[in-house]
């Protein structure tokens, strides 16, 4: 009896003490949380957390990806060109981890139709601890805005969080925009028998953004942007491969019938890395007729209610004029 | 390593290895501990395993072999008419030959895994000579984790059994639990087979005292090196590797960061190994004892890396001090010198082979050769000017047990300590010269008065944070100083304010520990040595 009692007492100290760890990181989580999503207030990656600022289920199209995903994707284009409402979610150097994670927060306050996916993505190096640590960040945001102490504010203990601040480019990105470093492409997209293998961490991870997608009734669309130092023929392969076994469309621009015609003198920043503005615009115009012709995207250009997308494009106009 | 795998696996078996050792039954949780610790060196270094198990296996053998010739000798000295003399010779060279045969195959293997490169660089004008290219690689299969650390065990394991200090254990088990036992195998403390292979046999029950006691201990040891350790070490970096564009000012206070850094960390990771081992009822040899509370070089050796110094000292500088070569010379020195300089003098060849070993056993580079070189002249030379010193202070009128002598002492040795981190930090021995070169030549505070110091990767809030730590840790050594612990004191209270503590240490932790997408993940320091 006496061995029951201190066995019920001692899980309960247990419980009590798990509780009270819950409810302090909880709390603490809250108050180091950003108050808006703008990186005056701590957000971090603001410029793709901006989608959160759109009107509820004003956006059609989502561009998840890395660096190549900024540089490639110009939302204000595509609706000058096609009036297709689009964000891109990029972050440099995106792992899936994240990349599940963007795609949730934004799917909590937007429908798109589809969700396209930059492959360069796929075959970032992930982690179980990198999974892990962006798991217990989704749940707990204290471990990702911990360093938030350093700039707490009065309002940021009792405020609430709002999101109400959007990027003038919709995610997109015009740091290297005129800069040219031409790349050599004589051996890119070389025949191979190699297949890239994606990782079986980042498959899991592909697979559980497909099953968010189809959930949220989005498609999910792969797409490898032209790059002659991260893509190549492996890679392409591996992609298909997994795109077939997954059931998703796939798309390269890289090669074949969707090849997208880059000058690769010129139309490069960094040496065929990253597109400057010259090739985002070859590829962005290349992503509207894919979604116009094959998804069937609606155009919006004349709806009142898409009026601030009017705007915001002829200040897109007026800044690349600038350059 | 450039990430936290190997603490947060370090983590993992320990919560499975506790959970399952509470589980198992009494006779079988030393066999879920050696498990546990061979599945952590498979997880951080693969098939190198195998080299633990040839140490293990190396160790065993010698040390039975070892015992047989005890007990031969014994039995032929029991005889009558057998000349005892000619036994006791006989048998002290075959143990010896046996001791150095174990001995060479564990350093063989740590010299031939580590040290390749580096010997064959030295002896390559010899090697060119006889026209042999010197290999400039190393044998290209990586170290095992913890591989400086077990092999001085496994040393210290076969001189003790050699010296009749312990007898050899018939048990392979228990010995292979003893050199990898998992908490202290990347980072030490170098225990001796007698301090922890009996307490880790005995599979004593997980209790709630050991458990808060070890977690409190564990979580200690975390904040030190998250909070302090890490957040220092952009600074560091920034300077150590461009120390060309600053002046002796910045230099000076990176210098001072890297000594805490080091502290910080390796205590820290002693604090993770002790609490582990605590959690199984197992008591580790302490590493630190207060060491900036030093007054001279050689009390400072007696308080870092306290393991570390008391193997050199039992098996390099007494074996070394008592050979009949060296006793002859320190008898000469005694004639010539006197008797209170004679014998310090005569005890330089002991001390040059405790610190050659030390400056080579941190790694196969010149800046800890002359890390070493740099202790053994301090420390010898201070050894030496004593009564000098003593004749000097007298004149001077210098009372040498006040509190004025004894603070210039701390902030002597304390100098001594920071200088002897920069050359350990430093890239090259030539690198660790132009630093301190540099150091004191263009001392200026011109990068403190105009703000430049916070802008090298540690902002106002980071001082802070920094200040605060070193203050409490201060004050904590102070206190252990005087014989309190109150880490220890906790574990008397209501347990209210035991989960408070450990929910407080959590916290600090989660909240100011230097880690996420800021900062650079720095895996503990001493695993690479």
């Amino acid at each position: 009896m006496v061995r029951v009692v201190r066995h019920i007492r001692s899980t309960a100290i247990a419980l009590t003490v798990m509780a009270v760890a819950v409810a302090l990181l909880a709390g603490a989580s809250y108050v180091v949380m950003p108050k808006n999503n703008q990186a005056e207030f701590g957000q971090v990656d603001a410029a793709a957390h901006g989608v959160m600022g759109e009107p509820a289920n004003s956006i059609d199209v989502l561009f998840l990806g890395d660096s190549e995903a900024f540089s490639s994707f110009s939302p204000l284009q595509l609706w000058g060109e096609r009036g297709i409402t689009s964000y891109t979610c990029a972050t440099s150097a995106q792992r899936l981890s994240y990349t599940r994670t963007l795609l949730a927060r934004a799917l909590k306050r937007q429908r798109p139709r589809v969700v396209m996916l930059e492959t360069d993505c796929v075959y970032a190096r992930l982690t179980l601890g990198d999974a892990a640590f962006r798991l217990l960040s989704d749940v707990f945001p204290i471990f990702e805005y911990h360093d938030r102490w350093k700039h707490l504010r009065p309002e940021d203990i009792a405020g609430s969080v709002r999101q109400t601040w959007t990027d003038e480019l919709k995610g997109f990105r015009l740091d290297h925009a005129m800069d040219i470093k031409a790349a050599d492409d004589s051996s890119h997209m070389a025949e191979t028998d190699k297949v890239a293998k994606v990782s079986r961490l980042n498959r899991l991870h592909l697979n559980e953004i497909h099953r968010m997608c189809t959930e949220h009734g989005a498609k999910l669309v792969l797409v490898s942007t032209p790059s002659t130092v991260n893509w190549n023929m492996a890679r392409h392969r591996g992609i298909e491969q997994f795109a077939r076994e997954m059931g998703v469309d796939y798309y390269d621009f890289n090669l074949g019938e969707h090849e997208v015609p880059i000058d690769w003198s010129c139309e490069t920043y960094d040496g065929g890395d990253h597109l400057n503005l010259a090739g985002a615009k070859k590829v962005t115009s290349a992503v509207g007729a894919l979604l116009s012709e094959v998804y069937d995207m609606p155009d919006h250009r004349q709806d009142a209610a898409f009026d601030a997308w009017n705007d915001a494009y002829n200040r897109y106009q007026q800044r690349l004029s600038a350059l | 390593m450039k990430s936290y795998i190997s603490l947060a696996v370090l983590g993992l078996v320990l919560i499975a290895a506790v959970m399952l050792y509470q589980l198992a039954p009494r006779r079988m949780r030393p066999v879920v501990l050696l498990a546990a610790s061979y599945g952590y060196v498979w997880m951080l270094s693969g098939a190198l395993l195998t080299f633990l198990l040839f140490s293990t296996a190396s160790i065993w053998a010698t040390g039975m072999v070892l015992d047989a010739l005890r007990s031969r000798r014994a039995a032929e000295l029991a005889e009558p008419g057998a000349s005892r003399r000619a036994v006791k010779q006989r048998y002290q060279r075959l143990m010896r030959c046996m001791l150095a045969t174990g001995a060479a195959a564990n350093l063989g293997v740590l010299a031939a895994l580590k040290y390749l490169p580096f010997f064959a660089g030295l002896a390559k004008p010899l090697l060119a000579a006889v026209g042999v290219a010197a290999p400039t690689a190393g044998l290209g299969i990586g170290v095992p984790i913890g591989i400086s650390f077990y092999t001085l065990q496994a040393i210290s394991y076969l001189a003790d059994v050699y010296r009749g200090t312990i007898s050899a254990d018939r048990n392979p088990v228990r010995l292979a639990l003893f050199l990898a036992f998992f908490p202290q195998i990347m980072e030490g403390p170098i225990a001796r087979y007698g301090q922890t292979a009996a307490r880790l046999w005995e599979g004593r029950p997980v209790t709630a005292e050991a458990l808060f006691g070890g977690s409190a201990r564990i979580l200690w040891g975390l904040a030190k090196k998250l909070v302090v350790a890490d957040r220092v070490n952009a600074l560091v970096k920034a300077v150590f590797d461009d120390y060309g564009s600053y002046d002796g000012g910045v230099i000076a206070l990176a210098a001072v960061l890297y000594t805490a850094q080091l502290y910080f960390d390796f205590s820290g990771a002693m604090d993770i190994a002790v609490g582990a081992g605590r959690i199984f009822g197992v008591s580790e040899p302490e590493n630190f004892r207060q060491p900036f509370a030093s007054r001279t070089a050689s009390e400072f050796w007696q308080r870092w890396h306290v393991t570390l110094g008391s193997w050199f000292r039992d098996y390099v500088f007494y074996p070394v001090s008592l050979s009949a070569p060296v006793k002859r010379l320190s008898a000469a020195a005694r004639r010539a010198l006197g008797s209170r300089v004679g014998p310090v003098a005569a005890s330089g060849v002991a001390l040059a082979c405790v610190w050659l070993g030390n400056g080579l056993w941190h790694g196969a580079g010149g800046q800890y050769l002359l890390f070493g070189a740099y202790y053994f002249v301090l420390i010898w030379t201070g050894g030496l000017v004593v009564p000098l010193a003593e004749r000097l202070c007298l004149h001077m009128g210098i009372d040498r047990d006040g509190r004025a002598w004894h603070a210039w002492q701390h902030l002597r040795t304390l100098a001594v300590i920071v200088v002897g981190e920069l050359i350990f930090r430093a890239a090259s021995a030539e690198d660790a010269l132009s630093m301190v070169w540099r150091l004191v030549t263009t001392f200026s505070f011109a990068s403190f008065a105009d703000g430049t110091v916070l802008t090298l990767g540690m902002d106002a809030a980071d001082v802070a944070v920094v200040s605060v730590a070193v203050v409490v840790l201060l004050v904590v050594g102070h206190l252990r100083e005087r014989g309190m612990h109150p880490l220890r004191r906790m574990w008397s209270c209501p347990w209210p304010a035991r989960a408070a503590l450990l929910l407080a240490l959590a916290m600090v932790s989660v909240v100011f520990g230097a880690y996420g997408a800021s900062y650079v993940p720095i895996d503990p320091m001493y695993a690479q040595f």
